[in-house]
């Protein structure tokens, strides 16, 4: 398996925010975790990247354990994050951003062949790649921020909520990126609040409640399943 | 545009060169002389503080400390071993940056105002080993006789540092050696790694810096700069004692970095020399000089948030902080 979590536990102090999660997803899928606030979502992205030391608990990526690994070592290895809420550096123009998301990939060749793929994926910012990123709207700052992190020439991508606060046609264009994305051959991890979004360009799922998995499956069958419809979808 | 702009600059660049070259000419008398090494002193602080500061966005009320702690090493090391200063200065940098590593290992972990505050208190506690570790410090009487740097020959130059204009001349070097160094450091991917983590931590950790290592960096190479401006000083004054080196000193140097303008080169050199020669101006206003002092500080803060080169960057490139591409 490409990724396999088993058993994961972890707390921030003495509240335990991820109690016994289990996954895996296989090479170029798209697997996403929906749940809640507070259900944990993030602190099992920020365990994956390195920033959260779990308790307990295995995760191994292509083939190698890494829940103790540090974050850099952790993107060296080819899995990298898009954080939540379109993090960009404001100050610093478009390409610059892209650049340093390159900051682990030392030869110049490397980084151009990136740059020129991050611009075929998104025209726009290579309209604006002079701009100071802080000037793009919300939807342009979000695709910044997932172009930034394919610079790192990721394995696994993970996407933190990068539906958050966009217009629905953004959102859409957003779900066709990440649909590119995978086609190219990353695989993706997908964490959303915006179930609806998530089902339904996501191969597997898990559903999060207070840091426990409660429900897993195909993702075209969890749009189907009663409760995840009555609690996620609102239908 | 950058282009057109070029010839202009280098003008310029020749011009305040030749000012620089030709001050000791033009303000023979000592006490001139004594403001502008002391501004190329606090310039070299400045910029050092700035790369932490500025760069790398940690605030550090300490760098006094380290000042005090690079006029010490090299002054003892000179007088109980009988070193020469041109040794003694290379050791009280290594010396002080082997303590600045160390000293940011421990209270880097911790961020905003109680780094402030921690450091702040790193300095304190410098300035009570100084008044008190007496058989190695001398306590608060200080140390005195400080010799001057030993003559030397270099190329079949005969070489003497004695006279004010000398020391000027030689801070002038030790400034411009800073200044290429702090350049190339921040035009550098580890530069960039700086700028990255103060603009956002978080961020920069997701895309693989090692924050740590780079605020640690920043750290040391700050601290290690100001150790070898303390070494300077002690050889230049011939007298140390730990009044010089309290955390009013810290924030002094803090003062600067902020006044002439934080994460550029020519901010913190500014910053230096005007807060160096306005104090020295203001005599002429008898008891006042303080008040005074302290008003023109609180107008220009005001008036000018990005400091005096922020200030003059913003008026010559009307497009503001965004870079022009050529």
């Amino acid at each position: 398996m490409f990724l396999k979590v088993d058993n994961l536990t972890a707390h921030y102090g003495r509240v335990k925010a991820l109690d016994n999660v289990s996954m895996e997803a296989p090479k170029g899928s798209i697997v996403s975790l929906i749940g809640a606030n507070g259900a944990g979502k993030s602190s099992f992205m920020m365990c994956l990247s390195g920033v959260l030391r779990p308790t307990s608990g295995t995760i191994e990526f292509d083939g190698q354990r890494i829940e103790s690994a540090w974050p850099e070592q952790i993107v060296s290895l080819g899995l990298s994050q898009c954080p939540e809420g379109r993090r960009v550096w404001p100050k610093m123009t478009v390409l610059e951003n892209l650049e340093m998301g390159a900051f682990s990939v030392r030869e110049p060749r490397v980084v151009g062949e990136r740059l020129e793929r991050a611009f075929s994926l998104f025209p726009i910012l290579k309209e604006r790649q002079w701009q100071l990123a802080g000037s793009l709207s919300g939807g342009e700052q979000q695709m910044l921020a997932i172009a930034r992190a394919l610079m790192a020439g990721p394995k696994l991508l993970m996407l933190d909520e990068p539906s958050l606060g966009l217009a629905p046609i953004i959102v859409e264009k957003v779900m066709e990126v990440i649909k590119d994305i995978r086609a190219a051959g990353t695989t993706v991890i997908l964490v959303e609040q915006n179930a609806f979004m998530a089902l339904s360009i996501a191969d597997h799922a898990y559903v999060l409640e207070t840091g426990k998995v409660v429900l897993s499956g195909k993702a075209s069958e969890l749009l189907q399943n009663d409760d995840v419809r009555k609690s996620y979808l609102g239908i | 545009m950058t282009v057109k702009r070029k010839p202009y600059i280098l003008l310029c660049i020749i011009a305040v060169l030749a000012a620089l070259l030709g001050i000791p000419r033009l303000f023979s008398m000592d006490y001139y002389l004594h403001i502008f090494v002391m501004s190329e002193i606090y310039a070299v602080l400045a910029l050092s503080l700035s790369l932490l500061v500025g760069f790398t966005g940690q605030v550090s009320m300490g760098h006094a400390a380290f000042y005090g702690m690079g006029a010490y090493a090299s002054a003892i090391l000179s007088l109980r071993l009988g070193l020469s200063f041109w040794v003694t200065f290379w050791m009280a940098g290594l010396l002080v940056g082997t303590v600045a590593y160390l000293i940011g290992r421990l209270v880097l972990r911790l961020r905003g105002h109680v780094l402030a505050i921690t450091t702040a208190f790193f300095c304190v506690l410098v300035t009570v080993v100084m008044n008190n570790w007496i058989p190695v410090t001398n306590g608060p009487m200080g140390i005195t006789g400080v010799p001057s740097p030993s003559p030397f020959s270099l190329f079949g130059v005969h070489a003497v540092i004695e006279t004010r204009a000398q020391y000027y001349y030689l801070g002038l070097l030790f400034v411009a050696c800073v200044v290429y160094f702090l350049w190339r450091i921040e035009s550098s991917r580890i530069g960039d790694a700086m700028i990255a983590v103060r603009e956002n931590e978080e961020l920069a950790k997701s895309i693989g810096i090692d924050t740590m290592k780079s605020k640690v960096l920043a750290f040391t190479i700050s601290g290690a700069l100001a150790g070898l401006a303390g070494a300077f000083y002690a050889h230049y004054i011939h007298f140390i004692s730990p009044v010089t080196f309290t955390i009013n000193e810290s924030i002094n140097i803090l003062v600067m970095v902020i006044f002439g303008g934080m994460s550029t080169l020519f901010g913190p050199i500014l910053g230096a020399v005007c807060l160096t020669i306005l104090p020295e101006f203001l005599r002429m206003a008898g008891e006042l000089r303080l008040v005074i002092y302290g008003i023109a500080l609180i107008v220009f803060i005001i008036w000018m948030p990005m400091g005096i080169w922020g200030t003059i960057q913003r008026i010559l490139l009307p497009k503001g902080p965004e870079k022009t591409q050529g």
